[in-house]
């Protein structure tokens, strides 16, 4: 009942004494100038378009190191969509945060850990420019074309090979980059043009002094090389149409506060789809949005599944979002993976005691009980984790081992994995 | 609505039909039947009785304060609520629910409407008046972040109810309080902390023991699990059923998650743009929903289990503005079976079945078969 | 598949009997031990991570103690005490006694050691009336922070109160009060000061009271900056769902304004009178420049300065005699300025970084 439970004026200079020290060196690596060769990486498995290895994303508030995320590991595979599922303070936001390098410094920061992910950047000559693709004739020669510049000029060029739409190609080459040790300078080959992220507020996140399409191309100017003005409305409307908004030319022009809260949310997707980008990160897309406009927006995510490139990692905290679009699920708690596996099987066969705890504990359509299930206590302060398995104190298949060492993942078949001392034991026998 | 309406149905012509005539019909109507049933006595087996509640907000008034613009929050909504039992309301944000709550508490003041607790008409209390009833009705709220006074302790929000309403005496006030917090699954030693150093879960179970401070018959429940992890949720949950179970409380559930709703609730209403579209008991509008938005509402909501990819009834379009509805029914616009005369003429209440009452169109022949 | 699920069962039997959970640990979850820190401590820690804060709080500090230990330890001069010590001046009489006529030589004490610079007699020199500067920085400190602490109390509770009405009540109350502001806002204040001066002059009030009816005059013009924050801080504080909660608890009108709403605003006023406490300073020295204020042989920081607009030579040949004031009420301004902006983001979280 006393004031026993403070920190004491002693314990706040240690830890802010320590922090600093840590959050110097981190916020100095962080900035630092690099070549390339140093931040370039590869695959463990070339299907993978995203592999992380062992995050540790902490956090140095002024109560103590907050292990948002600590020791993460997963690997998103080309064209599918990841699920990460836990509830809110288990890091999965951070995670993703992480893989953009959005963390909030100086007190955010990547610790330790790999995000490896395949970008399919542009090549670069010696002095840093982009290489045109040009159009061959039969026997390999370059194509000439007649233009006339801006002085009015005709002047005879290399003829550049174009899409569809008109825009000019250039050559790309895939690189593999470690994002957690890119300096954060170089984070533009990433941000936007090979990964978009869709936040969870769409109230906030458009600027609402810009128009819907000046917004739209904005982003489209800043991610494709030599596009022009014309071209890049052309895309804006062609992306808006995209997302399923009924008249695109009329959204166009007209500003965000004008625009409801799924509208908005549809801009901002069309807005990460903008450059194409080879993973998309959905951060609870849908929390902030009615039923009926939320099944809407999951609908337009379905859709959009099967006709991109890319693959998706949605974030959310409501198990049926992640039943209907995600095929691999990953199940996080107080900053770990603690299950992971496909959709069917942690539906199926969920192994770890949370994860069980979290499906009996929703309430469904079809169910009628007297008593909810409940998973007792609360989520763990992420400050002073204790060394053995997190979910202990809240756990009611506790066994002896518990009070040991943070349970290692075992693996129940090819996908589905789980950390957890009832399945250690199974394995070792 | 009225019977020159309904019987003309089929022979009106809606492609030059006086929205603007009917508007005015519907509303001489409506103050009809508002006049008729203000006279009558309130239910004497009723906790809280509310008829024909409308709560408009004024958003932009002439210099002599005569509204232009109004947003109709709560639009002639009436319903009864026996003790013990739970009224979950189910609506989108904007379909008034929260407002209704407040209201029904008299935290908003009615613009017009009849609201009988324990038989007496508090809809033209002053604040004042209302400090005693105060003990006997509360509230729990969705934020449990911005719910909770922020430089209190605690045991200085649970106990201060008690003091002000002299629930008992004052050297057993701590006591009490313990006793209250123990009930609500809160530790002793949380008496002197602040609410900052609580997580949501936790701070609900405070704002619950506030409300329940008092001893209170009756319980809006605004939206208290929304802003919680699924795993406290069903904790709170529990919590709210044990604690009907207990004290004989009767509560307002107020909630956009139907799963929940569908878990606490006696009988259930469904809210649209300040109306009430459908009303009924729990089981009869699970078993049976009738108007389409509520057959929606139901199919919106994700299925956990991945092998059942559930065919989803998807409404086009957002939720319109409150201050400018749809003329006709507020949900023909976005109604997948929206006929003509939807668009043109309000629906009337029809009950289907005993206490299954819908406001829709398509089952305007029921009533009449029934009546011939 | 089936393999799995037939694991899970074995586990969960085989669960059963190692479930030998020690119950001291289920009673003593996580949190019981988790130690935080108490909304003093952080408050605190948010004040002194700024550096700029600390400076400012050694930099009133100094002034402080300067201003009111400095006289009692330094007694050598008085505040309005002329050094005399000055070439003593002889007069010359002719005088007349039984028709012999004499020259008489008066040797009179009133040479004043005027504009002396600093020597170990006067630590910062004297100025045009011999009087020690080093003394009346104090003298003038004390008296030039005391009137703006009386002035900024003052234009704080007026401002309070108006706010805190506009903001509780709303509606035509709200709307008056505010129209009051927006009036009081348009009127130049300093000229009008310049007139009120005037008249005070011509009706012969005392000097030593001018300033003190002008700073009570400058309260009543400038309370509608704190009755804007406050009235905007209950409007904001209204809408809380905690206020809505002690509505629908039957709390009292006075209760729910002074229990809950007045410490929530508290912070917000807090800072804003630290902020103003500067300007006050400056005003009172505008004031006193121009001779509205404290007079000599009365010191204060502005009337220190005062001296430059009549005498160039001064400002040209003695920076000791008009310097260190000038430099006292920028220390101080800066100094509540730093503070307050510490206090700013150490009391009201939205501010935070």
């Amino acid at each position: 009942m006393s004031e026993r439970h403070y920190l004491t004026g002693k314990e706040i200079r240690q830890i802010a004494k320590d922090n600093a020290k840590e959050m110097r060196l981190l916020e100095k690596n962080k900035n630092r100038k690099c070549k390339e060769e140093e931040f370039l990486s590869t695959m463990n498995d070339p299907n993978n378009i995203l592999e992380v290895e062992d995050l540790h994303s902490y956090f140095y508030t002024d109560q103590g190191v907050v292990k948002a995320v600590n020791g993460v590991s997963f690997s998103i595979p080309i064209n599918s969509t990841i699920g990460v599922v836990g509830e809110s303070g288990c890091g999965k936001s951070v995670t993703a945060m992480s893989i953009m390098r959005l963390l909030q410094g100086p007190s955010g920061q990547i610790k330790s850990g790999s995000i490896r992910f395949r970008a399919n950047d542009f090549k670069r000559d010696t002095l840093g420019n982009y290489i045109p693709i040009y159009e061959l004739d039969d026997s390999g020669n370059i194509l000439k074309e007649t233009i006339t510049d801006k002085k009015g000029n005709t002047i005879v060029v290399d003829k550049v090979k174009k899409d569809e739409s008109g825009l000019p190609l250039y050559e790309r080459e895939e690189k593999v980059y470690d994002i957690a040790k890119m300096p954060i300078k170089e984070m533009y080959r990433v941000r936007g043009r090979q990964i978009a992220m869709v936040f969870q507020e769409p109230m906030t996140s458009l600027n609402p002094v810009f128009t819907i399409g000046n917004q739209l191309d904005e982003a489209s100017m800043l991610h494709i090389p030599n596009i022009t003005k014309e071209l890049a409305k052309k895309r804006s409307i062609h992306m808006l149409d995209m997302v399923g908004i009924a008249s695109p030319e009329r959204i166009y022009d007209a500003f965000p506060h004008e625009l409801s809260g799924g509208m908005r949310q549809r801009v901002m997707i069309a807005m990460a789809l903008v450059a194409e980008p080879r993973l998309i990160i959905a951060d609870e897309p849908t929390t902030a949005l009615d039923v009926t406009i939320q099944a809407q927006i999951l609908d337009l995510f379905n859709d959009l599944k099967k006709r991109i490139n890319g693959s998706i990692l949605l974030i959310t905290h409501d198990l049926g979002v992640i039943a209907e679009m995600a095929d691999y699920v990953i199940v996080m708690y107080a900053g770990r993976v603690i299950e992971q596996g496909t959709a069917t099987e942690i539906y199926n066969n969920p192994c770890h005691p949370y994860t069980i705890g979290l499906q009996k504990s929703k309430p469904t359509m079809d169910s009628t009980k007297d008593e909810l299930y409940n998973i007792k206590g609360n989520v763990p302060n992420p400050i002073d984790m204790p060394n053995y398995c997190y979910f202990k104190e809240r756990c009611d298949k506790c066994i002896n081992k518990c009070s040991g060492d943070y349970p290692k993942m075992v693996k129940i078949s090819d996908t589905h994995f789980v950390a957890c001392h009832l399945f250690e034991e199974k394995e070792n026998e | 609505m009225s019977e020159e309406i309904n019987k003309s149905v089929n022979e009106i012509d809606f492609s030059n039909f006086d929205d603007a005539l009917q508007e005015e019909k519907e509303e001489q109507i409506r103050n009809a039947n508002y006049e008729k049933d203000k006279t009558l006595p309130p239910d004497p087996d009723c906790l809280l009785e509310v008829r024909h509640i409308k709560k408009y907000f004024t958003l932009k008034k002439t210099l002599l304060g005569k509204p232009i613009t109004e947003l109709r929050a709560v639009d002639d909504v009436s319903f009864k609520v026996y003790p013990g039992e739970t009224l979950g309301i189910v609506g989108e944000s904007g379909c008034g629910k929260t407002t209704m709550g407040r209201t029904i508490l008299k935290l908003y003041d009615p613009t017009s409407g009849q609201i009988f607790f324990e038989g007496n008409d508090i809809a033209n209390y002053t604040s004042k008046e209302m400090r005693p009833l105060r003990t006997k009705m509360q509230i729990i709220f969705q934020d449990p972040y911005s719910s909770l006074p922020p430089r209190q302790t605690v045991g200085d929000i649970l106990s201060e109810p008690v003091k002000v309403h002299n629930i008992v005496p004052k050297e057993k006030t701590k006591e009490y309080v313990l006793n209250l917090m123990d009930q609500c699954g809160l530790r002793d030693y949380y008496y002197e902390r602040y609410p900052h150093e609580f997580s949501g879960g936790q701070r609900q179970r405070i704002c619950i023991a506030r409300a329940l401070s008092v001893n209170p018959k009756f319980v809006v429940c605004d939206e208290p699990v929304s802003a919680l992890d699924v795993s406290i949720q069903a904790q709170i949950i529990n919590l709210l059923k044990k604690l009907q179970k207990e004290r004989q409380l009767t509560y307002l559930f107020i909630s956009h998650d139907l799963s929940v709703v569908k878990y606490i609730s006696d009988k259930i209403c469904v809210m649209y743009l300040g109306n009430m579209v459908e009303y009924g008991k729990n089981e009869d509008i699970f078993r049976n929903p009738l108007h389409p938005y509520t057959i929606s509402l139901f199919s919106a909501v994700p299925n956990p289990d991945p092998n059942k990819k559930s065919k989803r009834i998807i409404l086009k379009g957002d939720i319109p503005s409150q201050v400018n509805p749809p003329k006709g029914c507020k949900f023909s616009t976005r109604c997948p079976n929206c006929m003509e005369i939807c668009k043109h003429i309000a629906p009337e209440y029809k009950e289907i079945e005993k206490d299954h009452i819908v406001a829709c169109h398509l089952f305007d022949d029921v009533n009449k078969q029934d009546e011939k | 598949m089936e393999d799995d699920k037939n694991l899970v069962n074995e586990t969960s039997l085989e669960e059963k009997e190692v479930q030998v959970v020690s119950e001291v640990d289920k009673d003593t979850p996580l949190d019981k031990n988790l130690k935080l820190m108490s909304p003093g401590r952080m408050v605190m820690r948010r004040f002194f991570r700024s550096k700029l804060s600390i400076t400012g709080l050694v930099m009133l500090f100094s002034l402080f103690v300067f201003c009111w230990l400095g006289p009692v330890v330094y007694q050598r001069w008085g505040e309005t005490e002329s050094d005399r010590t000055g070439s003593i001046a002889y007069t010359e009489y002719e005088a007349e006694i039984d028709g012999e006529k004499f020259i008489q030589f008066v040797e009179t004490d009133n040479g004043i050691n005027s504009l002396a610079g600093p020597s170990s007699e006067h630590i910062l020199g004297t100025d045009e009336q011999g009087m020690d500067i080093f003394t009346r920085l104090m003298y003038g400190g004390r008296l030039s922070l005391m009137i703006s602490f009386l002035a900024v109390f003052l234009t704080s509770a007026l401002g309070i109160i108006m706010g805190g009405i506009a903001g509780y009540y709303g509606g035509i109350v709200d709307n008056i009060i505010m129209r009051i502001c927006d009036v009081l806002m348009c009127l130049p204040t300093l000229p009008l000061m310049l007139i009120i001066g005037t008249v005070l002059d011509a009706n012969g009030v005392p000097s030593s009271y001018y300033i003190y009816l002008l700073m009570g005059l400058l309260s009543l013009f400038s309370w509608t900056g704190m009755a804007r924050l406050v009235r905007g801080q209950i409007l904001f504080l209204r809408e809380q769902e905690y206020m809505v909660a002690a509505e629908a608890m039957g709390y009292s009108t006075s209760r729910k304004i002074f229990k809950h709403l007045i410490p929530n605003v508290l912070p917000q006023i807090l800072v804003s009178m630290t902020l103003s406490l500067g300007s006050m300073i400056l005003y009172e020295s505008t004031l006193s420049y121009l001779n509205l204020g404290v007079r000599v042989p009365y010191a204060s920081w502005g009337t220190m300065v005062q001296i430059i607009s009549s005498r160039p030579d001064i400002l040209q040949n003695n920076f000791n005699v008009w310097g260190p004031s000038g430099i006292c009420i920028i220390i101080a301004v800066l100094g509540f300025n730093f503070v307050g902006d510490g206090l700013r983001d150490a009391l009201d979280p939205k501010q935070r970084r």
